[in-house]
This record gives C-alpha cells, structure tokens and sequence, in this order.
C-alpha cells in the first residue's frame, strides 16, 4: 500500500515533468518558426532532478525505511509505523500546492485536487496516531484490527479523492458513470470499515477468519474497480502503446496468476494461506480477473491509431499519475509470487516489498527512458510542423490579401461604368420624352435597353464576386412586383421581336403586388430566367408566372 | 444651359417660389442629365460641384433638398453632410439625399451614419427620381 500510495504521488510528480516538457515543446515550436534559434531540449532526468520536491520524495522513501531494515521489530509493528510516517509523504506535496506557480506548475484544478488530497491524508494521520495511542487500548482491539482500519481508511480516502478529482470532470474518457461507480464503491467499504471494527474481534480468532478473507476480498474488488476505470481510462486515450503495454502485462499477471492459484489449490487450504501470510495468493483472482478484462479490452480496442496524438505519452492530462499505481498492481503479486516460489522469499512479505520497490522503479524509469525518447522525436515533429503552419499561415495571408483586391478592384469597375451609364441611361430617358418620330423612339429605346442589360451584366459580376466573398446580404425594402416584372421583359423587347416570341406576365388571383425584399435580386433571377427561356424557345410564347 | 453651370449667378437667379433643389455633382456630363431630369420634374435646381460649394450655397439661400454625390473632390459628400448636420440643419429641416454610383450596401450604411435622409443608385431613372424627391418634399 505504502508503495501503491508513492506511486501515484510520483506518476503525478511524472505527470508534471511531462507537462513542463510539453511547454518546452510550444516554446521550441515558436523557435523553430522563426528558424533563428535553437533550443536546447532537456531530457526527462534533467528535469526530473532540477525539481525539488522530486528530490525531497525518494529520501523521504529511504529514510522511511531504515528504522525498519536497521531494528528488529515485527511486520506488523513496522506496517502501522510506515502508515502513519508514510503521510510525511504528502509534506511535499502539499509543498508543490502552496509553491509559487512560476516553480510548480499546478492548474487551479489540481491545486485543488491536491489541496483536497492532502487534507484527507493529514485527517487520516490523525486518526492513525490517535488509533496507536488510544483506540488500540481503550476499546481493547488488537493491533492488527487498528493497522487494518487504517488500511481502509487509505482506499477509501483515495477513491474519494480520486473520484471527485475536479479535473477530471472534463476529461474526455472519464464519465459521469465511473464517478459513480467509485463512489458507490468508497460507501460500501465505508459500511464495511464499520462493521469490521464493530463486529470482529481479532482476524486471528477462529471466527475472524472468513471475515478477514472477506475483507481482503472487498480490498481486491475496489483495488480492481480502481484499476479497471484507470485501465478503461489508458484504452480510451487511444495512444495504441498504452494498449500494447497492458495487453503485455495482462498476458504475464494471467499466466503468473493461474499457475500460482493451481499450485495452491494442489497442496493448501484457505485458513493456512492466510495463516502462513500467503494471502497475496487470494489476490490473484481479482487479478486474474483484471488480466481477462484487460485482454477483452485490449482486443476491443486494438490497435487504435491516433492521427492527432498528444505529443507525449500521458500528456493525457490525468493518465500519466495513475500509471504508475496499474503497473504496481501487476507488477507486486507477481514478483512477491514469483519470488516465494524460487525461494529466495521465505514467509514475509517485508523482503519483498523491497524487491517489489525495486521493480516497479525500474519500470517506472523504464517508462521515463520511453517517454524521453518519445519527447525527442514529438520535438522533431513539432519542429517540422511549426515550419509547415508559417508556409501555411503565409499562403492564407496572400490569398486573403489577393481576394480583398479582387473584390476592392470590383467594386471601381462598377463605379466607374456606372458613372457614364447615368449619363447615357438619363439621356435617352429625356430625349424620349421630348418630340420624336416613332423611328428615333425605337432607336433611343434600343440604346436605353443595351445600357441597361449592360447594368445586369455589372451586377452578376458584383454579386457573384460578393458570394465569393461570402459577403451577400439582402435588402428589405417595399417594391412593386408588377413593375419589377415589366421593366425585366422590357430589357428582351428586342431580342422577343427578332425571334417572334410572345411574352406574357400572369399574377395568382388576389395576389398582393406590394412586397417586400430585395428587388435587384430578385431582377437577377427574373433576368436569368427569362433569359435563358427566351434564348431556348425558337418561336412561340415565354409565360412568367407569379404566385405564393 | 446657362443655369446648368456651376457659378453664383445661376444661384441669384433662381425664382424663390418653388421648391429649390440643391444638386452637388462633379462630373459635367451627370450634371446636366440631372438638370434635365429635375426640370423635367418641374423643380428648380441650383448645380454645385464639391462639398465646400454646397456649404457657401447653403449660407446664401434656403434650399428645400440637396442631392448629393457621395465622391466629390475638395470635400466629398459624406464629410459635407456631416458638416452640414453639425450646423444645425436637421434630417426634417433639410433632407439630404445620396446620389452615388457606389451600390453596396456598406456605402448605403456610410451615407446614412453621416447624417443622410434616403439613397439613389446611378444611373438614376427619372421614375426613381420622382418617387425619391416625393417622399421627401
């Protein structure tokens, strides 16, 4: 527990270099972008050792345990003391929530995650010491009993944090759902803690004894609903190696697990697994039993590729903290089984933690070294790519600069046809209305009708270059339907002669003429129309039709 | 065509009984169509060509409309109205109307912003013209 409790504390500390590291990153982007600096990139050990409450936390471990190695007290005795000195751990960390921002990066969520955290812990510490001093004589419970309460009151202090973690409410794969699920599981070892300390004299009475197996088996469900929602969690982040490193350890703890069950159920019974210490053995089934999940998991997720990958591993926002705490829950029964059947463990479990700590941080550096190489190569990436959106950013600019001019050219061609146009149109308007043979009206109405098509023409381009532009609104304005029609088929007058088509206007019956819109758009389409129904029929008749 | 040109007698001579018009217009040839299409309409037109020759005209006579080009040199239309808003000519008092060959809709939202009453497009048909002046006087 003492380890499962520094590891998540350290995969958070990784979590946090990890993000650090991703700063470096944006700022080496800005860099490359402008191509005259380079920044040199720190690996992970680098950074690892500049900060200083990573330096406070593996003496803190060691110092932890020298009375241990240096004395001769019993295991019991020692797991109560590691317990309640294990909370020094949180010194630091509740160090990094008060230091400056400039020196630990914390968001205000996990400031407040660990804010909370660290409070639950310290609480816990007080009932610890006050269980040692006081509850173990006053209400006559063994020892054993009081280091067991405190065992719950770890897990149960864990779930809730974890599951009210704040910023894990936006996180992508953790639902509303698995918030529930821990909940509910921190209730049920909440009723069971007090049925245990009320009911249960001592787990080594003979009646203690389903109970204490019980007890350990609720341990496991909520150890495996924990690390089922972390696992579900990794899956779901799509980074396909977080896939591949459980799909690999999930095969190992099966086989591990299986063999070991077989072989004690061969020569053993219930009472003396436990009696002998060899309990670690009941935890392989819900291990077997996340080794089955884990492996339909993985198979249903297989080999998820991520085209927009975080550019580190377990950048993932909360992942990276909770790594550590799944590979321990492997990696312990393993190694504590492995290592009592070749015998280099004899009965207690004290060795072996050593061994288990060992391991779990070679694989916890194992995973560092993956995650430094992983930086580097995310650091080329994001080099490459930082040139590529500066290419990208520039083409925009000038097809955006071009579009401006296009549209700025547009709109002076328009002003200036239009400025003679008001002469030519006006003209032939008074000319037409002062004394004129019938001839000269027609030819005055000619040059009037070709100015004016000429105006529909203009007005196709500015409009067409206003879509473009995806600048098209629409005017509201009243208008007369009926003279819009007209003035529309006055513009094919000559064209309708030439080919001897009839044209025709029709309104619905009690159709109102007055509407409201935009008239010149509308002259637009009826142009358009009638146009091309007037260049298609050889002879006959062109019928527009209005109705609502 | 004597009145048509843009000088201060053209102005002296106007009769006071009708309605006067106020035409600021730079190109000649537009001049003269809307001189023709504002007598034709039965109105008396005094002709200007920039802003600052509309302010002196307005210091001289009473006018009961101005129709304005937006683009003029000197003193475009849009600055002129704002001029002539500042000193005290209101929207009901004197209806300032824009005459321009700009048909955008921003020009439409310039011209109102500076203090205009309506907005004509060029070319301008005598129709449009008559409804436009009828609206406003």
């Amino acid at each position: 527990m003492v380890i499962h409790q520094s590891f998540v504390l350290a995969g958070f500390i990784w979590q946090k270099k990890i993000r650090i590291a991703g700063r470096r990153i944006k700022k080496f982007q800005v860099c490359a972008g402008t191509m005259k600096h380079r920044v040199k990139q720190q690996t992970f050990f680098q950074q690892f050792w500049k900060d200083p409450v990573i330096r406070v936390f593996p003496v803190l471990f060691v110092v932890i345990h020298i009375p241990y190695f240096l004395s001769n007290i019993s295991y019991d005795h020692f797991q109560t003391y590691v317990w309640t000195i294990s909370t020094v751990f949180l010194l630091p960390f509740a160090a990094a929530v008060l230091w400056p921002r400039r020196k630990y990066p914390l968001s205000a969520n996990e400031r407040s995650f660990w804010k909370f955290l660290s409070v639950s812990f310290m609480l816990w510490w007080v009932v610890s010491l006050a269980n040692l001093l006081w509850v173990a004589s006053v209400w006559d419970v063994t020892f054993d009993v009081a280091t067991d309460g405190i065992f719950l009151g770890y897990y149960i202090c864990w779930l809730l944090a974890f599951s009210f973690m704040p910023h894990l409410k936006d996180h992508k794969s953790f639902e509303s759902s698995d918030r529930w699920q821990l909940v509910a599981g921190a209730t049920v070892l909440s009723l069971f803690l007090f049925f245990y300390f009320i009911l249960v004299p001592s787990r080594y009475t003979p009646e203690g004894y389903a109970t204490w197996v019980l007890s350990l088996l609720f341990f496991c469900f909520l150890d495996s609903l924990l690390t089922l929602l972390l696992v579900r969690m990794a899956l779901k982040s799509q980074d396909h190696r977080w896939g591949v490193l459980y799909g690999i350890l999930a095969g190992v703890t099966s086989i591990f697990a299986l063999l070991d069950f077989i072989e004690a159920m061969g020569y053993s019974n219930l009472f003396q697994w436990v009696n002998n210490n060899e309990s670690e053995i009941i935890w392989s089934i819900p291990y077997l039993f996340i080794a089955v999940v884990v492996w339909a998991r993985y198979f249903k997720y297989p080999k998820t590729v991520v085209e927009t990958r975080p550019p580190v591993l377990g950048n993932d926002q909360s992942l990276a903290p909770v790594s550590p705490i799944i590979l321990m829950s492997f990696i312990m029964p393993v190694l504590h089984i492995s290592l009592l059947q070749v015998g280099l463990v004899q009965e207690q479990l004290e060795l072996t933690l050593g061994y288990v700590v060992l391991g779990s941080l070679a694989a916890f550096w194992v995973l560092a070294i993956l995650e430094n190489r992983s930086l580097r190569r995310s650091g080329r990436l994001a080099k490459i790519h930082a040139v590529e959106n500066e290419q990208l950013r520039i083409e925009q600019q000038v097809a955006k600069e071009a579009e401006l001019a296009k549209a700025q050219f547009l709109a002076n061609v328009s002003h200036e046809i239009r400025t003679p146009m008001n002469g030519i149109l006006g003209m032939s308007e008074i000319i037409m209305n002062g004394d004129l043979s019938s001839e000269q009206r027609e030819q005055v109405d000619l040059v009037r009708t070709s100015a004016q098509g000429l105006l529909v023409v203009i007005d196709d381009i500015l409009v067409h270059s206003k879509i473009e532009a995806g600048e098209l609104s629409f005017l509201h304005e009243p208008f007369n339907l009926q003279k819009l029609a007209r003035q529309v088929l006055d513009l094919f007058r000559v064209a309708r002669k030439q080919k001897s088509v009839e044209m025709h206007i029709e309104f619905q019956k009690n159709m109102s003429i007055n509407l409201e819109g935009d008239p010149s758009r509308l002259r637009q389409v009826l142009v358009n129309l009638v146009g091309n129904a007037l260049k298609f029929t050889p002879e006959g008749e062109v019928r527009v039709v209005f109705s609502v | 065509m004597d009145d048509s040109k843009p000088n201060n007698q053209a102005i002296d001579f106007a009769p006071t009984s009708k309605e006067r018009i106020l035409l600021a217009e730079d190109n000649e040839i537009n001049q003269i169509v809307a001189i023709k299409q504002l007598e034709t309409l039965g109105k008396n037109v005094d002709v200007v060509s920039n802003g600052y020759e509309v302010l002196h005209a307005l210091n001289e006579h009473d006018y009961s409309l101005i129709l304005m080009d937006c683009q003029m040199p000197e003193l475009d239309g849009i600055e002129a109205t704002k001029l002539i808003r500042e000193r005290g000519h209101s929207k009901s008092d004197l209806p300032i109307i824009a005459l321009t060959a700009h048909v955008f809709d921003e020009d439409r939202v310039r011209c109102m912003a500076a203090g205009m009453n309506d907005f004509l497009s060029k070319p301008l048909s005598l129709e449009q013209l008559r409804t436009t002046l009828a609206s406003w006087l």
